[in-house]
């Protein structure tokens, strides 16, 4: 079944990977300014989110091919995050215009690997949602996931009206090498129609969502000794989490936890070209609906679990001057709400109400400024704030984590063209600090349990922690390489380091590591 | 539009994406409860000030597993258990009275301490307050017949003898001789569905979940679900009245099969059978009766189903092929006694009247002295099923805390040694009285007080 989906959706996703091998072929114009300079990176992002940004977008076809490998290790991290995560992935992307078709498209594969996972037997990791697997025992992750992305925006009456859609599609699969063993599938199909008119200097697009998408988890042991999920051996048991302290043993060997969801949502995007300035506006809001239960023989015997309601709301404005000025507001929402359902038997009524609250907000500013253009030698800086505030609670066990902070950054950036003819190279230095403001636990004694400790406290403390962050981004790009396609080489280095240890007054909670590295080292070949 | 007029109108989109964020925060969910459990004495022990401390009371909530235990250190009747997850909760209460305390209460000499207990099931407990009442009682005493121990869940499938090696212990309780001659001994029927599989719209289950029998084809007893227990198997054991005299103190062993399981053995069918980890079965070559069904009319016994050296069992009723105790552990047992020809009482298929299905015999409870009686239930929450027995027999369930294939049993705790004789406790709530440990047949396994 998952097969034959996955055979279906690879006819589009090639289709949608036309605008990137089509550039390859044609003429020696390369764009690969737009690959080599961060500001202009950022105005293809915001163009290719939607119709309104994509007619707007000045570039005509551009794409790159990249392969990159992802290293990250160290203790400095949350209680549900991996010792060390590994992953290569293979991206082709870009952009193509035919007529009065623009059109955007992207493929990714990625191959990943974790260590030392503790508390999530999850495919896509999401620990903000209610409903999950989880078990105490870290263990070995191996996933793969298949993501196709496109937008097709189509000229109904030049320089007045368009229309286009954008779909996104995520295969992914998970499994784990230490009892217990998930085994997961999750697929999710997005669907962005719009329609988007110009008046003038604006274009603006409005944008229905519909997603949906499915994950299941069955979860299998090799050891005979630890399949019955008893308390003999707590490490190894199998915990159903219906919030962020609720949980009970999975009941029975072969339940399955199947996840259902349905998105809802409406984008309104907004780009205005001024003389030097382009702003690209966009007011989102979305509805994520998942159900969860356990799939029977038949669906008449269906178990329903629970459902979560997730509302998000997102305001972005970006303002590019060319390729030296970038502006970036951003102000996030989201609000969780649970329904909890589940019931073991006649006998034991439902909840039937809700047990699981999520909250989460963030601002961001930001600004970048690069050099005039035309010099060989292109020195660049730019300036960050972002702040959030997170909120869980779970009701019945009486758990709450509050926790918000600032991350202020700056950063560095020579940028060098032409150096020897042909030849690219930027350089980038950036210095930040994860500054928390506010924070707070509530673990209810009587519920207290491994989790409390692991996840919840330990949570508490990392959050609590001032952290340093320091990354190093440099690339260069080669125009001589591969005759006609300039080729690059990229090195990102990232480094957290903790500033003050958290003084953790409860007993049983892991410390909180002092350090966490990444490295991502990447090829690209720009069409 | 000028630049200052879009600006303009992003700050109101903004704004309004605030506004629309801070209301959204009100929503109240469930909070943690309180439970108190209150107790009181069985109505039929009379108007008795029986002191309730020193009761052990514990409270385990169905869906989470999770359990509290509080002692009562003062006089009162009633323990609070604050900020308790909302939900159901199974209640088990112990109290030993001493023998003093009790003769100042009842006027009746104890000779030793005297047990009560009770037990109540899937108990809701959703309100901010909650109270759940539980009436205790005292047990059927300490001078007869007891289950002492049951091995149902077998060893392990590949190197275990699978659940070949079965057995259940019965103990001579009381302080005088008894004889074990014409003692019955008997599998009782049930609904062995889990809940969640059990589809009320047939009307052929009571609200407790178990067979209604009055729905049973060819019944016409209107108290059919109140004044008899259905059999699944019924054995008596064999002798002349005065045959198998058991000594205080003392056990039998009831086999499936009376051989050594440990060692090397053929099986009807001239296949030798071997074990590949012989620690995880037991000896059974010792037992003093085990149960052969290859002298039974129409019946295909099982090939480990040797006809041994030992007495067997006489078959009444039974609609396995072999002694077969159900190893994931849906399984009661009752002990009695009956001056009844077991031939005279009735037999009917299940309410349900599968084709496949097999007649249960029909015990009146008028006809039967019931000495002791015990249920299972899975390990597993989610496979579990409605309680067979009537709380009058046994006001809880247990099981071995490993589950199938895992050479455990269950054994019933000490109460008490007397003069080099060990009393074991009976207070008919098996939640109580039994714990798990290793199966062992030896008649000298004993579990702590």
């Amino acid at each position: 079944m998952i097969k034959r989906r996955v055979n279906k959706w690879m006819l589009p996703a090639l289709w949608l990977l036309l605008p990137a091998a089509s550039a390859l072929a044609q003429s020696g114009a390369v764009s690969d300014s737009v690959w080599g300079y961060p500001i202009a990176q950022a105005a293809y992002r915001q163009a290719t989110r939607s119709v309104a940004g994509l007619v707007s977008y000045p570039l005509a076809n551009t794409g790159i091919i990249s392969l990159a490998g992802h290293y990250e290790e160290g203790g400095l991290r949350t209680g549900q995050t991996p010792q060390q995560h590994r992953d290569i992935t293979f991206e082709t992307e870009g952009v193509r215009t035919l007529q009065r078709f623009r059109v955007y498209g992207r493929f990714t594969y990625q191959r990943s690997s974790q260590d030392s996972l503790s508390w999530s037997l999850m495919g896509v990791p999401d620990h903000d949602r209610p409903f999950y697997y989880a078990a105490r025992k870290a263990g070995h992750f191996e996933r793969q996931a298949y993501q196709v992305s496109g937008r097709v925006a189509y000229t109904l009456r030049p320089g007045r009206l368009f229309i286009g859609a954008g779909a996104t599609y995520l295969y992914n699969t998970a499994y784990r090498t230490e009892d217990p063993r998930p085994a997961v599938k999750n697929f999710s199909l997005v669907l962005q129609p719009e329609f988007a008119w110009q008046q003038g200097r604006h274009v603006t697009g409005i944008m229905p969502v519909w997603g949906y998408g499915y994950e299941t988890n069955g979860i299998t042991y090799m050891n005979d000794q630890y399949r019955n999920n008893f308390d003999k051996y707590p490490e190894r048991r199998t915990w159903m989490m219906m919030g962020m302290g609720y949980m009970q043993p999975r009941s029975t060997t072969n339940q399955q936890l199947d996840v259902h969801f349905h998105m809802l949502g409406m984008g309104l995007h907004h780009v205005y070209r001024a003389a030097q300035w382009q702003w690209n506006s966009r007011l989102s809001w979305q509805r994520r609906r998942d159900s969860y239960g356990s799939r029977r023989d038949q669906s008449l015997n269906d178990a329903e679990w629970g459902a979560y309601t997730l509302n998000s709301y997102q305001l972005a404005i970006h303002a590019f001057n060319e390729q030296r000025r970038h502006l970036r507001l951003e102000a996030a929402h989201s609000s969780g709400n649970d329904r909890n359902t589940y019931t073991a038997s006649p006998l034991v009524p439902a909840l039937n109400a809700q047990n699981y609250r999520y909250r989460s907000s963030s601002l961001e500013a930001a600004y970048g400024l690069a050099g005039p253009a035309g010099k060989a030698l292109r020195p660049g800086w730019g300036a960050a704030l972002q702040w959030r505030q997170t909120g869980r609670r779970d009701f019945v066990t009486a758990h709450e984590l509050r926790y918000a902070y600032i991350t202020p950054s700056v950063y560095g950036a020579l940028y060098s063209s032409g150096l020897p003819p042909g030849n690219r190279f930027h350089l980038q230095l950036q210095a930040g600090m994860r500054w928390p403001v506010s924070q707070s636990v509530t673990v209810l004694p009587t519920q207290q349990t491994d989790f409390s400790l692991d996840v919840v406290y330990h949570d508490y403390y990392y959050w609590s922690a001032k952290a340093a962050l320091l990354q190093l981004d440099a690339e260069y790009t080669c125009g001589s390489m591969i005759p006609r396609v300039p080729a690059g080489i990229r090195l990102l280095l990232g480094y957290s380091h903790l500033l003050q240890e958290p003084d953790i007054t409860v007993p049983g909670v892991r410390e909180v590591g002092r350090r966490r590295v990444q490295g991502v080292l990447s090829f690209h070949l720009y069409l | 539009m000028n630049m200052q007029k879009h600006t303009r109108l992003l700050l109101v989109g903004a704004l309004a994406l605030l506004a629309a964020c801070s209301k959204d925060d009100d929503g109240q969910g469930l909070q943690p409860v309180s439970v108190t459990v209150k107790l009181a004495l069985d109505p039929q022990m009379g108007n008795t000030a029986i002191p309730f401390k020193g009761a052990v009371i514990k409270i385990s909530n169905v869906i989470t597993g999770q359990s509290y235990q509080d002692s009562l250190t003062t006089e009162t009747d009633q323990a609070a258990f604050a900020s308790v997850v909302p939900g159901s909760y199974d209640v088990t209460v112990k109290l030993r009275v001493s023998a003093a305390d009790y003769e100042a209460a009842t006027g009746i000499k104890a000779d030793g301490s005297v047990l009560f207990s009770g037990a109540a099931s899937t108990q809701a407990a959703t309100a901010p307050q909650n109270t759940i009442a539980i009436t205790l009682r005292t047990g059927s005493g300490e001078g007869n017949w007891v289950i002492k121990q049951v091995y149902y869940a077998g060893s392990d499938t590949k190197d275990g003898a699978l659940f070949r090696d079965q057995f259940i212990e019965l103990y001579n309780n009381s302080g005088q001789l008894l004889y074990a001659d014409s003692l019955y001994i008997s599998q009782v029927e049930g609904v062995s569905k889990t809940w969640e599989n059990i589809d009320f719209t047939t009307g052929i289950f009571t609200p407790t979940g178990q067979w209604d029998w009055t729905k049973a084809p060819g019944m016409a007893d209107a108290g059919a679900n109140t004044d008899y227990i259905y059999a699944r198997g019924l054995f008596r054991i064999p002798g002349t009245g005065t045959t198998y005299p058991v000594e205080p103190g003392k056990s039998i062993i009831i086999a499936t099969t009376a051989l050594n399981h440990k060692a090397p053995y053929q099986d009807a069918s001239g296949r030798e059978i071997t074990v590949r980890n012989p620690e995880l079965t037991v000896d059974l070559s010792h037992a003093d009766f085990d149960v052969y069904m290859g002298d039974q009319p129409g019946i295909n016994p099982l090939r480990s189903d040797l006809n041994t050296s030992k007495p067997h069992l006489a078959v009444i009723l039974n609609t396995s092929r072999d002694l077969v105790l159900d190893n994931p552990g849906r399984e009661a047992l009752i002990i009695f006694r009956s001056s009844a020809n077991p031939a005279g009482w009735a037999s009917f298929k299940t309410p349900d009247n599968l084709s496949s299905g097999k007649l249960k015999l029909q015990m009146p409870k008028s006809d039967m002295n019931v000495l002791d009686a015990m249920e299972i239930q899975p390990a597993e929450q989610a496979k579990r099923c409605p309680k067979r027995l009537p709380l009058d027999l046994d006001a809880g369930f247990n099981f071995v805390t490993d589950g199938s294939y895992s050479s455990q049993a269950l054994i019933r705790k000490t109460q008490k040694v007397e003069g080099g004789r060990v009393v074991l406790q009976d207070t008919n709530n098996s939640s109580v009285d039994f714990v798990t440990m290793k199966a062992d047949p030896s008649k000298n396994a004993f579990a702590d007080q």
